[in-house]
């Protein structure tokens, strides 16, 4: 009954109404009980004739009959007659609900119009519309009949009915009609029947059909709710329980999602306890080197800045052009104060000359800061500290280089041409780290003999120095005497040197505490020397000892950092570059901005050489634009010195490049580190981050996706590097599984996988077993809109989603 | 945390065998079926790490877990 579904039970209803003759509800009263208990009773005495409710019944029977096969129209129109002037009941606002019910009380008590039965035989309104009608007037003419017929049985049906609202589809009239005709002999029967008809099967009598249908539906219902709720509610129930007692993780909202909800059985909460994030360890890490950075900085890149800008001015240029300048800028800034620490820090050893050392650093910090950042004022500060930069420098540019003996020498004998041995030791120091930290034995000897000397002078210097020099010594004790004799040959630049060392004390302390202590001790020193013999040959040149030690000191700090940040070419440069620390120098008397960090390091590192020499600071400052060149005449004036300083170069190069070489192991792009830590760290996790994830080959699972599931799943921590396997895992069942289904397929004759293949193959997996429906599957692990296009659901007016091909 | 089945990603390790189809709706089961499989994987390894007593799921709970799992999967 296509055309009665659509016909709500309220517009039945209002029908109902509007046909019926107006009536005061009658609230159920004993009386009516009784009433329709007689009713009941009389109805099902078949034999009762004459009792009044008996002939009311049949009278109730007529009145179906006739409204059954009578035109609807007319018995409607009498209806309407009579129910035109409908009390509030008409009013649509009531529910069709409460309208039944006041209908069942009121027709109780109806005095049904008796019509004439024989109409029944007409069964003319046999189409649906006039079934409508019928079923209109049935509503109104039999709901007098049948309230009262059906009062015992049809009632409670009736309410049931109404409690469920629903109406049911009109009956077909014609069965009716038939069935009416088979039971016209039978009045009560019929009646009966026609009760049981009305509230079995017809379809006019929407209070009777419900009956059945309610049942039945509310059955089907009941049914889908029961399924529903309870094992929700249990699996809810369980999984809570589960969770207090097995895991502690916080619960998170069990309402991620629909399928998670569906997932309750499993896991209620997602505990996303996830493992420790690689990000986070980098972060961490990160942070660790930032702090060696950072720390380190100051002093080390005033240190290396002044030995590389000295030592490297060509190479570095190139490499670290920019970020030279800026360095030097910050460093020169920085080294002036920090030179004397950067030198130390370079050098390790000065943890032991820290107490002494920083009394004459600060001094030479407090100078050093004074003065300009340019690097000719750490130049100066060089020319007054002396010998002590070109250790730092020369320790420095045994930092940086290794491989560069000659310009080391170069640069001490520079040093010695102009400042004396000290400075060439210095600079040989300088030159040794940035040649060949092998090479650097004068710079070693240098270093002994500045911190013979600074000893003689300065205590705390020497005190500094020699304990550079024990490590030194360890490894360069005959350069150590080479360069102690020249050292004390310069005893201004010795002084300065002692001030250089008592700076570098104090950075090698720095330096060892941010670097490597072990490492950098032995040289440190030597590149501490060498920075300083570097240095103050560059100091010399630029007349600016104090900045040269300073700019030394920062090299030297500057190295270990720039060794990290700063690519092992540097270090080469540097090395190779002994020249380049006059050039160095010269850029560091201008500002050390010519070269890149490397570059500015070497120039510091070489001016405060120079400064010490002044002489070789000038030269350095031409170097600055022609920094071979200058670097080689400086190197062969300070070919001592260089030797010196390649000679501590030798050994402290080595250690110091082993710094350098961390550092730069891990940013090796950034030398940009120096001036912010930060993207050096991220870049190196990132550039390392890339190419994992570009390496993974093919289509494959996203790992997040992956990760997401099988974390929900397991609701534990998961540590991050089980994703790869399961990847793994998940590839080899994804091959197996096509493999099957194409299997399936071809065994169905067909060219495409279905879903039923997919189903069969869960079924033998042992997923989809007798008990466990594929369905329930679905709807445990889908998310909704995949539930949806699976499983179809029946929506209103019969449709069903997802269409169901047949 | 329901997220986009990765449906293409599926479907393209599904078609090795490049000439057969996938109806649209298979893949979402075959979706269905992972789901599961990651499931009994998860559990599994779960049991496998507590056994260790370590409340992290590490790798080789994971790897040591997978080989007999892949077989009891099979069709």
């Amino acid at each position: 009954m296509d055309s009665e579904e659509d016909v709500s039970a309220r517009f039945l209803l209002q029908n109902v109404l509007q046909t019926e003759p107006p009536r005061s509800p009658v609230v159920r009263s004993e009386a009516q009980r009784r009433r329709q208990d007689a009713l009941r009773s009389v109805r099902r005495s078949v034999g009762a004739v004459a009792s009044p409710q008996v002939t009311l019944r049949h009278k109730l029977a007529r009145r179906l009959q006739e409204s059954v096969s009578r035109s609807p129209l007319p018995a409607k129109r009498s209806l309407l007659d009579r129910k035109q002037e409908r009390p509030p009941l008409m009013d649509e606002s009531i529910s069709p609900r409460v309208l039944l019910k006041r209908i069942i009380l009121t027709e109780a008590e109806a005095s049904l119009v008796v019509t004439e039965l024989p109409g029944q035989d007409e069964e003319g309104p046999s189409s649906t519309e006039s079934s409508l009608h019928g079923n209109q007037q049935s509503l109104g003419g039999w709901t007098g009949l049948d309230l009262p017929d059906v009062s015992a049985e049809t009632l409670p049906r009736v309410t049931r009915g109404l409690s469920r609202r629903r109406v049911p589809p009109a009956f077909n009239v014609t069965a009716f009609e038939m069935q009416l005709d088979h039971e016209l002999g039978d009045e009560e029967e019929k009646t009966g029947e026609v009760s049981r008809d009305v509230s079995t099967g017809s379809g006019c009598l929407t209070l009777k059909t419900p009956f059945v249908d309610d049942s039945s539906e509310r059955v089907g219902l009941k049914r889908r709710a029961a399924n529903r709720k309870p094992v929700c509610v249990k699996a809810f129930d369980e999984a809570v329980q589960n969770r207090l007692e097995n895991y502690e993780s916080p619960m998170l909202p069990s309402a991620h999602t629909l399928g998670d909800s569906e997932w309750q059985k499993f896991s209620l909460s997602v505990s996303d306890a996830t493992a420790p994030d690689i990000t986070t360890d980098v972060i961490m890490c990160n942070t660790a080197l930032y702090d060696l950075p950072v720390s380190m900085e100051t002093p080390e890149d005033q240190v290396h800045g002044l030995d590389k800008k000295c030592l490297q001015p060509a190479t570095d240029e190139e490499m670290v052009a920019e970020q030279e300048e800026e360095h030097e800028s910050t460093w020169v800034q920085e080294g002036e104060g920090l030179k004397a620490q950067a030198e130390e820090p370079d050098i390790h050893m000065d943890e032991l000359h820290v107490p002494t050392q920083r009394e004459e650093e600060h001094d030479v910090m407090t100078e050093q800061e004074e003065e300009d950042p340019n690097l000719q004022t750490q130049e100066e500060e060089e020319e007054t500290q002396g010998e002590e930069e070109e250790p730092n420098l020369q320790t420095h540019e045994e930092e940086e280089e290794t491989q560069e003996e000659e310009p080391n020498l170069q640069t001490q004998d520079e040093e010695e041409e102009t400042l004396g041995d000290e400075e060439e030791p210095n600079l040989q120091t300088h030159e040794e780290e940035e040649e060949t930290q092998e090479e650097e034995p004068n710079l070693q000897t240098q270093e002994e003999e500045e911190e013979t000397q600074g000893e003689e002078e300065e205590h705390d210097v020497m005190t500094e120095q020699e304990e550079e020099e024990p490590n030194l010594q360890t490894q360069e004790e005959e350069e150590e005497h080479d360069v102690m004799t020249e050292q004390e040959e310069e005893e201004p630049n010795f002084q300065t040197q002692e001030e250089e060392e008592e700076t570098q004390g104090e950075e090698e302390p720095n330096l060892q505490t941010q670097e490597e202590e072990k490492e950098h001790d032995v040289q440190a020193q030597e590149s501490y020397y060498h920075k300083e013999g570097e240095d103050s040959l560059n100091k010399i040149k630029s007349g600016e000892t104090n900045e040269c030690k300073t700019l030394q000191h920062q090299f030297e700090e500057e190295e270990p950092e720039m060794m990290k940040g700063e690519e092992p070419e540097d270090v080469s440069e540097e090395e190779e570059e002994g020249e380049m620390e006059i050039g160095h120098q010269a850029h560091l008397s201008e500002d050390g901005a010519d070269c890149g960090l490397t570059a500015d390091m070497r120039g510091y590192s070489m001016t405060p050489l120079r400064n010490e020499r002044g002489m070789h600071f000038q030269r350095e400052l031409d170097d600055d634009d022609d920094d071979a060149a200058l670097s080689l005449p400086l190197r062969g004036e300070e070919e001592e010195e260089d030797a010196l300083s390649e000679e501590l170069s030798m050994k402290t190069p080595a250690f110091v490049r082993q710094k350098r070489n961390e550092a730069m192991a891990t940013p090796t792009v950034l030398r940009d580190v120096i001036i912010s830590p930060t993207p050096c760290v991220t870049k190196p996790r990132l550039q390392r981050k890339h190419p994992a994830a570009s390496t993974r080959p093919g289509p494959a699972l996203s790992k997040g996706y992956i990760l997401n599931v099988f974390k929900h799943f397991t609701k534990t921590k998961v540590s991050g590097d089980v994703y790869p396997v399961v990847l793994d895992i998940v590839k080899k069942y994804f091959d197996r599984l096509s493999d099957d289904l194409e299997t399936f397929a071809a065994h169905a004759k067909r060219r495409t996988i279905k879903r039923e293949d997919v189903e069969l193959l869960m079924r033998r997996q042992g997923f989809v077993t007798d008990s466990l429906p594929v369905n329930v599957l679905i709807e445990n692990f889908l998310p909704l809109e995949y539930r949806k296009l699976l499983i179809p659901v029946a929506t209103s007016g019969n449709k069903v989603v997802p269409h169901q091909r047949r | 945390m329901s997220k986009k089945a990765p449906r293409a990603v599926l479907r393209s390790l599904m078609k090795k065998r490049s000439d057969t189809r996938i109806e649209p709706n298979a893949d979402l089961m075959v979706q269905l079926n992972l789901l599961l499989v990651l499931h009994r994987l998860a559990e599994e390894s779960r049991a496998k790490a507590f056994e260790e007593k370590s409340g992290t799921i590490r790798a080789h709970h994971v790897r040591a877990v997978a080989k007999k799992l892949l077989k009891s999967v099979r069709g």
